[in-house]
Parts: structure tokens; sequence; C-alpha cells
């Protein structure tokens, strides 16, 4: 090596060791954006009173809200922590599509937060509880504050693992200017929802906007067709899944085949699988396409995009003649107690606090979501009216894989697989067939 | 005897100074390889905390798993062509840099720039660049009029997989680059001085002296890139997640998914194990070919 390559690798080891150094300092600056204002607070105590700062604890919370999905949560961290001086929390949050595997890797490392936000369901928080992660919170006099029917998707053999904080639904979102103008009425079986569609196409806009570069929103999709269709017919299918006595080819053939009409008779986005969820979102809002599949959460989103816009959200109306229309409803997030906190108490004490109507009417507002407090509606935005109107009559069912035992395996193979069949790669029944195989692999590794 | 103990006390010394890189690297790294090699020998879901022994049930599957198979060949795809296409722009660009450009810092910094950049901000933006709609490859050719070539760069299976590749090759030929321009400054001018004198041209100054002094910095670009491709994974994760449906699945993505998403721990990490293999057999025997090929 002469001495010019030994300066020019001098020079990149000092790169390497520039990179590390902003790797981490970038680290800490997010971590000081996630304490929020509750850093301050705390240091006024260390210098004014230095016996109290001593015994104030730390309580980690982790959740799958961040950014401008974070809503009320700063400032009930804040109430929070106003109302008990002792306690200060720190919250970490991360985007939803990684937050699953994320906390399966903390969690087999022994290194989970002492409040944890799952999501709700059989292969979610119960699985988490059955495998003895979790604290039962059944006999904690605040727990009967939640309605008996969210308390379903956190509980398990009498044993509660989480409280449910918020109610959500998918749904189609219309475009009222759009609707009006070309004289449709709100579609209550499938014939009309097919007639609405066509019709829209004859006008030269695009009946529904979807992107599946990840799969998701077809995921969504046949979340809102299912209720109507195959749950209709068969309201034990998830337990006959579950217990290995039916399938998806079985159950689900032809719900599958009616949604893949759609995309056969030019009702979906084009080549959607090179459209992201925020272009679809996008192009809905902009008003290119009168429908939109997706949560009540990406209403403050649609409504950012274009604030001129009128927006409505119905269920899907996958049903046939003269069956009820059913929407797609659960419970959205929940807050669960690592068993193995070292700060049980102040755990406990949080979860109290997220169990008071005031706390949950001010974040189910800020999520545009419904409560799950007995005898409490909320402040429900009017484009949701209508959606919220059917879920209170009882016609609804809980998102699909909150029912199945292997959730992360049927719905990964589901978005990949969905894919192929917008490709032409495969057809709805090989996909079927693969959401069936990836289910008996995972029963293979119970 | 007092000499000895000198050298003895040395020993100590660099001992010490290594201690620390050994113990971060055994605990950090060696431990959780080998840790592995017991997984991939259990049905563990990643979630409860026992498992069954099944032997090499896991490596057997394995074999008849059609979607394993188009990983192994997406990422050999993928390998040769960001490897080759990387340092077929790397020692270019390294000469114009060793040449008299009066511009040439700026340059080398402007291509050693996206090296340094997380692959998550190279994926994210690329994303933007291939959007379909509004995307600024696709505005740019409806602009100059080639409405036809547009296409879906990342939802088209056709397309995806080399989109990916070029997004790699723009991000690291920058760093090759900087690996060969090293190179360059080692091969003595003399050697030209006399080439220039018995009349040889460019093209054989560069056949005959530079390309075969270039060897060391070929062999090990050629095994860092392949390395760097073979094992590549957030470049993919970010932009395509490995889909649409499999067209851009390698075995770092359908490890992580197997793993994690669909909770098949063990099995995923059979993956992993092979993939281990793949990797070290490959840069294994690139080194020993190109290695006969450097001058001594």
């Amino acid at each position: 090596m002469n001495r010019k390559s030994r300066g020019l690798a001098g020079l990149l080891a000092m790169l390497a060791m520039l990179l590390v150094i902003a790797a981490c300092s970038g680290n800490n600056g997010s971590n000081g954006s996630n304490n929020g204002g509750n850093q301050p607070q705390t240091d006024g105590n260390d210098s004014n009173k230095p016996t109290p700062a001593a015994s104030v604890v730390e309580l980690k919370v982790t959740g799958f809200k961040s950014g401008a999905e974070l809503g009320a949560l700063p400032d009930l961290n804040e109430k929070f922590m106003q109302e008990n001086q002792d306690i200060k929390v720190v919250y970490e949050g991360m985007p939803g599509s990684q937050f699953k595997e994320f906390l399966k890797a903390r969690f087999s490392a022994n290194d989970a937060s002492d409040v944890i936000m799952i999501h709700p369901g059989l292969s979610d928080v119960i699985a988490y509880g059955k495998a003895g992660y979790l604290l039962d919170l059944s006999g904690e006099s605040w727990i009967k504050n939640f309605t008996e029917a969210s308390l379903k998707a956190t509980s398990n053999d009498g044993q509660i693992y989480a409280i449910p904080n918020d109610m959500n639904v998918l749904g189609v979102y219309y475009n009222k200017q759009i609707f009006t103008d070309l004289s449709i009425e709100i579609p209550t079986n499938w014939t009309q929802f097919l007639a609405a569609a066509e019709k829209i196409k004859q006008a030269g806009i695009l009946p529904i906007s979807i992107g599946n570069n990840d799969g998701w929103m077809t995921l969504a999709a046949l979340y809102t067709m299912a209720p109507g269709t195959v749950y209709a017919q068969n309201p034990d299918f998830d337990a006959q899944l579950n217990a290995g006595e039916t399938t998806f080819l079985e159950g689900w053939k032809d719900m599958n085949a009616q949604w893949y009409s759609l995309d056969e008779k030019g009702y979906l986005t084009e080549k959607s699988t090179g459209v992201s969820l925020d272009q679809a979102q996008q192009a809905f809002a902009t008003g290119k396409a009168a429908m939109y599949i997706d949560g009540n959460w990406s209403l403050p989103g649609i409504k950012a995009a274009n604030p001129e816009l009128e927006v409505g959200m119905i269920p899907m109306p996958s049903n046939a003649d003269g069956q009820p229309v059913i929407a797609s409803a659960a419970v959205g997030t929940t807050f669960a107690i690592n068993k193995n906190s070292k700060v049980v108490d102040a755990a406990k004490r949080y979860l109290e606090f997220w169990s008071k109507t005031e706390t949950q009417k001010e974040w189910a507002k800020s999520q545009q979501a419904f409560m799950t407090i007995n005898g409490e509606t909320g402040d429900v935005d009017p484009s949701l009216q209508h959606i919220a109107e059917v879920v209170a009559s009882g016609n609804s069912y809980p998102f699909l894989d909150q029912g199945w035992e292997f959730g992360g395996a049927g719905t990964a193979e589901l978005m990949t697989s969905a894919q192929g069949v917008y490709l032409k790669a495969i057809n709805s029944d090989e996909m079927l067939k693969n959401m069936d195989k990836a289910w008996d692999a995972a029963v293979k590794n119970r | 005897m007092l000499k000895m103990t000198m050298s003895r006390k040395e020993h100590f010394i660099l001992a010490g100074f290594l201690a620390p890189a050994i113990i971060v690297y055994t605990t950090f790294l060696l431990g959780p390889v080998l840790g592995s090699f017991f997984y991939s020998l259990t049905n563990w879901n990643g979630l409860y905390q026992t498992m069954d022994f099944v032997g090499l049930r896991n490596f057997v599957n394995l074999m008849e798993d059609g979607v394993f198979a188009k990983a192994i060949r997406n990422t050999m795809i993928f390998t040769v062509f960001v490897v080759l296409i990387q340092n077929a722009i790397g020692v270019p660009l390294a000469l114009a840099m060793d040449s008299r450009i009066r511009s040439k810092q700026v340059l080398k910094t402007l291509f050693f720039v996206p090296a340094i950049l997380s692959p998550l901000v190279v994926g994210y933006t690329w994303t933007y660049i291939y959007e379909p709609q509004n995307g600024v490859l696709n505005t740019i050719l409806r602009t100059v009029g080639l409405t036809g070539w547009e296409q879906s760069w990342l939802g088209d299976p056709q397309f995806a997989l080399y989109s990916i590749v070029v997004m790699a090759v723009w991000q690291f030929s920058g760093y090759s680059m900087v690996i060969y321009l090293a190179n360059l400054q080692t091969i003595p001018g003399d050697l030209y001085e006399a080439a220039d004198i018995d009349g040889a041209g460019k093209w054989q100054q560069f056949k005959s002296i530079t390309f075969p002094l270039l060897a060391p910095s070929i062999t090990i670009n050629i095994v860092l890139s392949s390395i760097g491709t073979l094992k590549a994974f957030d470049i993919i994760y970010v932009t395509t997640k490995g889909g649409p449906y499999y067209a851009t699945e390698t075995m770092t993505t359908l490890l992580f998914s197997t793993a994690f998403t669909k909770s098949s721990f063990g099995y995923g990490t059979a993956m992993g194990v092979v993939m281990f293999f793949f990797v070290f057999i490959i840069s294994l025997a690139q080194i020993l070919l190109l290695r006969r090929r450097e001058v001594h």
C-alpha cells in the first residue's frame, strides 16, 4: 500500500465513523421527539425537589401509532403524567405494517415494554396472552367500563389480556357528489352495487380506486366482502377453519370470485399492483374515482387531501338481494401489560386512566373511531354516520383474522397471492389453495 | 529471557486490544449464527417458549418449496446483474476520476454519496421515481413522447426485479469506484511512460497495464458486491416487499416473511442456514478463482 491509497483508506474509515456517529445522534433525536413535552417537566422536578424525582418510575409504552396517526396519544400521556407526577411515560411508536414483526422479536428477546399496544384477536393479543406474556386483567374494577362485545377481542377462557380502546370499521367510501350527479342511490345489495359501478364506469370515472403494491387493500376489501356472504351463511366458518374442518377454498370460493369479477369488469384501478395505498387514496380524494375501500382511520387523510370533498362511508353490499348488509367492525387498538414488567403497579394505573370515559372519548375522536365504553357513543363524524348506524343495529362482523388462530400466515399469503390474481399468474381458486397451504404449514408449527 | 517476557507482555497487550472486538463479535454474531443452526432443526414459531425437535424436516421441505426455488433464482439474477453492472461502471468511473478532469473532487463525492445513504432512503426515493402516474421516470418518458415505454416499474413482475437492480447499481457504483481509484493510484506511472515510448495506444495500455494491475481491487470489489447483493434485504423490503406475487422475492425477504410474518421461525431459520452456505461457498470460490489471476 502506498501513501496515497493509505490516505484514501483513512478517509473511508473516517467516513464510516462519521456514519456511525450520525446514526447514533439520529437515534437520540428521535428518542427526544418521542418523549415529547415531558422531558423538561421531569428535569424541572430534578432540580427543584430532588427527593420526589428519585421515586419517579419510568413506564415504557410501545404502540403501532406514529406520526399523523398518533392522534391524542401525546396529549393523553401528558395529562396522565400531570395526574400522576411519580410516573414518567415514555412512548415508542412505529408504523403498523412492521409492528407485528417488531413485537414478536421484542417478546422473544424478553425485551418488551411495560405497556404494549397490540392488535386484537386470536393470533395477536390472545396468542401473546396464551403464550404467557401478558397480565390477566379480569380482576380489575375498571375493566367493567368496557362493552362486553369489545372485550371479546381481547379475552380467552375468562382471562382478559388487554383493554379494547376503540372500534374501527372497514367500508366503502363514496364520493357523494358523483353519486348525486349520476343519481345513484346507496346500494344495499350486490346487484345494485354492480349497477352503480357500471353507471360510474359509463360516465368515464373509475368506479373503485385500489392500490395493491402490498396487497393490503385487497385484504381490506375481502374483509368487507365476507361478512355479508361467507359469514352470513356460515357464522362458524372461523371456528371450523381453526379446527381444520373447512378450508378457504371451500368457504371463500364464491366470495373471492365475486370480488375479482370487479377487476374483470374493469371497475378497479388498472395495474393496481404498482399502485400504493396513498396513491389510491389520492385518486379518490381528488375525485378521479368514485369509491375507495378502507378503514375509518383514513378519513382525516382523505379530508386533508381535499377539504372540499363530500364523502360518506357505507358497508360493502356484498349480500344477495333480500339479505341484510353487514358491516365490518372491530376493536382497533388494545393496551396490554407485560407480565414481566417491573412496574406493574404504574402500568395498571396507566390502563385505569385509559379506562375512563373522558380519556376514551378524546382518543376515539382523534382516531375517527367509535367508542368501546358502556353506554357511550362518542362524537362520530357525519361522514361515518351511515355505517355507524348499521354497526349500532348489530349487523356487524369483526375483521376476519381476529378469529383465526394462524392470522399471520393466512393474511400474509392472502396479500401475496391476491397480487398473483391481478397479474393473472394464478386464478381466484389457486389463491385460496395457496392460503390453505400456508395455513397448513402454520398448523404444523403449532 | 528478558526478551521473552517482553514479547509475552506484548502479546498480552495485543490480546487486550483484540478482546473487545472478539467478545462483541462472538456474543452478537457468532453466537446467534450458531444458535440459528439449532433453531433450523426445530419447529419453533417464534412466540411460544416451547418447540419440538424435528430433525432435518425443514430442509427436506425446503427442497420441495417452489417459492424458495424462485427466491434462489431471483437472488442469483439480482446478484449477477448488480455485480457485473456495478463493476462495469465502477472501473470507467475510477479511470475518469484518475484523469485530469477539473471537477473531479466534486464528482468523486457526488458519485460516492449514494453509498452512504441508508437503503431505506434510497428505496423510498426510487419508489417516487418509479411511481406509475406521477413518477419522474414515467413523466420524462411521457414528455419526450415515449408513452409506450411507460411502465408500472415496481408493480409489473416483468420489470420489478430489474428496476431494483438499477437502484442497487446506482447506489453502489460509486463505492466500487473508490476502491478501484485507490488501486489505480498504486500503479506506477513509469509503466505508462514506458508503454508510451513503445508506442502503445490508450486501449493497449488499459488492456496490458491497468486491467491486470487492477486485479486485487477486482477481487475485493466482486467479493464485496456479491456478498452485499446476496444478502440485500432493506432495499427490496421498502420497495416491493418481495412482490408483486414473488417477482422480487429473494432468499432474505422470503426468510423474513416466513419467520416473522408467517410465524415459522424454524423453517425461516433453515432458509438462513442454506443461505449462509450459499454465500460462503460463492465467496470462497470467487476469492480462490480471482486471487489466481492477481499479479504478485
